[in-house]
């Protein structure tokens, strides 16, 4: 192959890689836990980003406002829920069933609002609890 | 016992693969034909080893036996017949067996018969395709025993082991814990065996790249021989694609069909490059140039299928941490590295080999825009590839944790698309060797203009963004260009034979299956780029919550919320109108259904329930939407719940959807053209010369 056809392919090649890098880490989103979430602090206002937590159970409140579903809670680092600031997810999106379950686990996305709110696009909800299928005890044991 | 019998049958099929592939090698390097027959018929005695262990968990699902580990983890008292055969692939260990058999049935049909050519090639071909198998029956075997049963040691803890450890006692299950629910949707239970069928498929071409290599064979004759059997590997991994979105669509209820998810993704990186190939090797095949780049084009196919199978068979992306934990990590890693550099330094090795015939001669020409087809198809993968690694990579780099969204992948993988749409239309019109511009300005300015007056004319009506314009302009070019080459090929057919059109044009594609059939592919590609252009682009999505009665209007249509419905089996609420839930369904899931009534002027009302499903042993949910399907759009309604007497409803507006699953449809239908095999004898007769001349 001639020089000249590989070099346009490399140009072009490095343009590519290029675009890549630089909306990648422009847009990429971040996944943090609360405690780094207070960290960042306010350089992370209306960045979109992923943050999961520990549902704390009391906080949660529903309603439907303007006909349009409004979910509140508060999440915190599983093992720092009594010391820490709670961090406020707004939500407008249904309640789901798992939030009132006492180790649902968080995942939402969306951005932190300068009024120190979470506001969240999507909602994710794990169960910890739930989540472990192991073998059966000797106790179920009920035929040979 | 049945179990046994299929451990068994397992174990011989681990020592024919081993055999077969020491004998082909010593066949190989010693050249006696005698061992490389003995090899040859031990690779096709896999195929019924592993239908008999295959059938041996099938059995067991069949029977009840929750002794065996795995028949306790994907089935139950009340799992239907059918679901208990389909749940043979519906857990970790059962699939990688299941995908064993998928390979073996390869090998059996490619090995069935013994080769009459090619004969250098046959003990390489048994050696790297045997040999990837064996490996995996390995894993099966040492990583992943779908055969282990549960045993109570003497404190009465349970575990899973293939052999009794000594002191326990075989425990047996009152019950097994059942499949998971997201593998019962008929999608889910055929789109795995397709996605497999096309990654095991792809060892074929490679095994036949490498022997080549090996062999030191400078014909084509190796391309000619694996051609058929990779476009069967292509054909199921794009059926595998596209079913995986249709699934998607119908059941996981987010109004789209692609999520750019890691498992997704792996599925895609082989089907990129064994694209490529596909094409690139067609020039490997006339004019004998781009060895390097094909032999590096089906090795990324092999080794990213074989990196796919472990993502997707393991779920290990989601975290660097899980990745840990499972035990397939470091096998599945090793032999992918293994894989790599093993080509790569073969290609070293016989560089000498890979030394193109020709040299290309112009920009302009076929061989150039092939050569530009693989060079965005390998951007696109490297895109992709980036994208889904980049979380794994900057956790283990830099330990935080990112992920890459959709917007980001449609915003990079978007243009590149475009390229490849410019590429399809103009690459046919290209002539060997050197295009004079004239002549190829000559046959591009029609669609050229065409395209161009699409395009301004949707930027008027106000098309937004400027690309959806640029998008459909592009599509309309290419395909104007692929219907006039049909358009042609039919009326000089019907000039010089006086066949009617319809009879010209069955002919016509009969007579050259391949050239028709990649044309009819292109074409379902473009429409399927219409249907993707338009819903991603004019996708209408709104949401309320509504009291029973409340309206919402969404376009032209007004939804009327009537009532929900929740049926709850594990806590008795289980109303009269349940039972029309539970006809086919575990009572291991409970339902909330929203029911509504769509009214569109001037049309009959009609009347959805979209639902939610979800999983009481908490692994999950699902929402199938309500749809209302025209030709123009889809309108799709989800029922998100029902809270404080409001029920909340997500309506989704997908325009042009439809053109998404019926230009897959054509290209399946022209991949099926396209591998018909030809009578020899009628080849020849074969059909019009190409519309492009190469210049003197």
């Amino acid at each position: 192959m001639k020089p000249k056809y590989l070099l346009g392919l490399a140009l072009m090649a490095a343009a590519v890689v290029f675009l890549i890098v630089t909306s990648m880490s422009a847009n990429a989103q971040y996944f943090y836990t609360v405690d780094e979430l207070w960290a960042k602090g306010q350089s992370l206002v209306d960045q979109n980003v992923r943050v999961s937590g520990a549902v704390i159970n009391a906080s949660t409140k529903f309603e439907v406002r303007d006909n349009q579903p409004y979910l509140e809670f508060e999440i915190a680092d599983a093992d720092k829920v009594a010391t820490q600031k709670p961090l406020r997810i707004v939500y407008n999106g249904p309640k789901p069933d798992l939030i009132n379950e006492p180790h649902a686990q968080a995942i939402v996305e969306g951005h932190l609002g300068a009024d120190g709110n979470f506001h969240a696009d999507t909602l994710l909800l794990k169960c910890p609890s739930r989540y472990e299928e192991e073998f059966p005890n000797q106790v179920d044991k009920t035929s040979g | 016992m049945i179990v046994d019998l299929g451990l068994i049958a397992l174990v011989i099929a681990a020592l024919a693969a081993i055999y077969s592939f020491v004998m082909a090698i010593l066949g190989g390097t010693q050249k006696r034909p005698a061992y490389i027959e003995s090899a040859r018929r031990a690779a096709v005695a896999v195929l019924p080893l592993l239908t008999l262990a295959c059938l041996a968990i099938i059995v067991s699902n069949l029977t009840d036996n929750y002794s065996l580990e795995y028949t306790y983890r994907v089935s139950n008292s009340t799992t239907p017949t059918f679901l208990r055969i389909t749940a043979l692939w519906g857990g970790q260990n059962g699939s990688i067996l299941f995908w064993n058999w998928l390979m073996s049935i390869y090998i059996f049909c490619v090995f069935v018969r013994p080769w009459k050519s090619n004969r250098d090639l046959l003990p390489w071909v048994i050696a790297v395709s045997i040999g990837t198998q064996a490996f995996f029956i390995l894993l099966t075997i040492f990583f992943a025993n779908p055969f282990a049963r549960l045993f109570a040691d003497a404190a009465g803890n349970i575990s899973p082991s293939v052999f009794m450890p000594a002191g326990a006692t075989l425990f047996r299950a009152a019950d097994g814990q059942g499949l998971n629910p997201l593998l019962r949707h008929p999608g889910m239970i055929i789109h795995p065996p397709m996605l497999y069928l096309g990654f095991v498929g792809l060892v074929i071409p490679f095994a036949y790249a490498i022997a080549a290599l090996i062999a030191k064979n400078k014909t084509n004759s190796w391309i000619i021989a694996m051609r058929r059997p990779t476009l069967v590997a292509w054909l199921f991994l794009s059926l595998g694609l596209l079913l995986g979105a249709r699934w998607a669509y119908d059941v996981l209820g987010w109004g789209g069909y692609w999520g750019w998810d890691p498992v997704e993704n792996s599925a895609l990186l082989p089907w990129l490059t064994a694209t490529a190939f596909l094409h690139s090797v067609i020039i490997q095949e006339k004019r004998g140039m781009f060895k390097i780049l094909n032999m590096v084009l089906i090795t990324l196919s092999f080794s990213w299928m074989i990196l796919g199978t472990f993502v997707t068979r393991t779920g290990v992306i989601s975290s660097v941490h899980s990745f840990a934990r499972s035990s397939l990590g470091v096998p599945f890693l090793s032999f992918w590295a293994f894989s790599l550099v093993g080509a790569i330094t073969l290609m070293a090795i016989r560089s000498d080999l890979l030394k193109s015939d020709n040299k290309l001669e112009s920009f302009l020409s076929r061989e150039a825009m092939f050569l530009l087809n693989s060079f965005v198809f390998l951007t696109i993968w490297f895109t992709v590839n980036v994208g889904t690694y980049y979380s794994m990579f900057s956790e283990l780099l830099t330990g935080e944790k990112l992920t890459i969204g959709p917007p980001v992948y449609n915003q990079l993988v978007g243009p590149q698309v475009a390229a490849l749409i410019l590429l399809m239309g103009i690459a046919p019109l290209v002539a060997w060797h050197k295009s004079s511009p004239e002549a190829l300005g000559k046959m591009i300015w029609k669609p050229a203009v065409l395209a161009v007056a699409v395009m301004v004319l949707l930027f008027v009506i106000g098309a937004n963004p400027i690309f959806v314009a640029i998008g459909f302009g592009l599509v309309t070019f290419s395909l104007a260009i692929t219907l006039t080459e049909y358009w042609r090929g039919m009326r000089a057919r019907h000039k010089l034979s006086g066949e009617n059109y319809f009879k010209a044009f069955t002919h016509l594609i009969a007579r050259n299956r391949r050239r028709y059939g990649g044309y009819m592919i292109h074409l379902g590609v473009l429409v399927m780029g219409i249907g993707v252009i338009g819903s991603l682009n004019f996708q209408v999505q709104t949401q309320r919550s509504l009291a029973p009665g409340g309206q919402m209007q969404v376009g032209p249509y007004t939804i009327t919320y009537e009532r929900a419905l929740t049926c709850d089996p594990s806590t008795g609420q289980m109303s009269a109108d349940c039972a029309a839930w539970y006809i086919e369904r575990g009572r291991d899931i409970a339902i909330v259904a929203g029911y509504m009534t769509i009214e569109k002027a001037g049309q009959a009302p009609v009347r959805v329930a979209p639902y939610r499903e979800i999983f009481l042993n908490g692994t999950g949910e699902l929402t199938p939407p309500g749809v209302l399907s025209t030709v123009g759009e889809d309108l799709y309604l989800l029922f998100l719940g029902e809270q404080s007497g409001f029920g909340t409803i997500k309506a989704y507006i997908n325009p042009l959807i439809q053109f998404l699953w019926v230009g897959g449809i054509i290209l399946v239908i022209g991949t099926l053209v396209a591998m018909w095999p030809t009578p020899t004898a009628r080849r020849q007769t074969a059909a019009l010369p190409e519309r492009a001349v190469a210049v003197k």
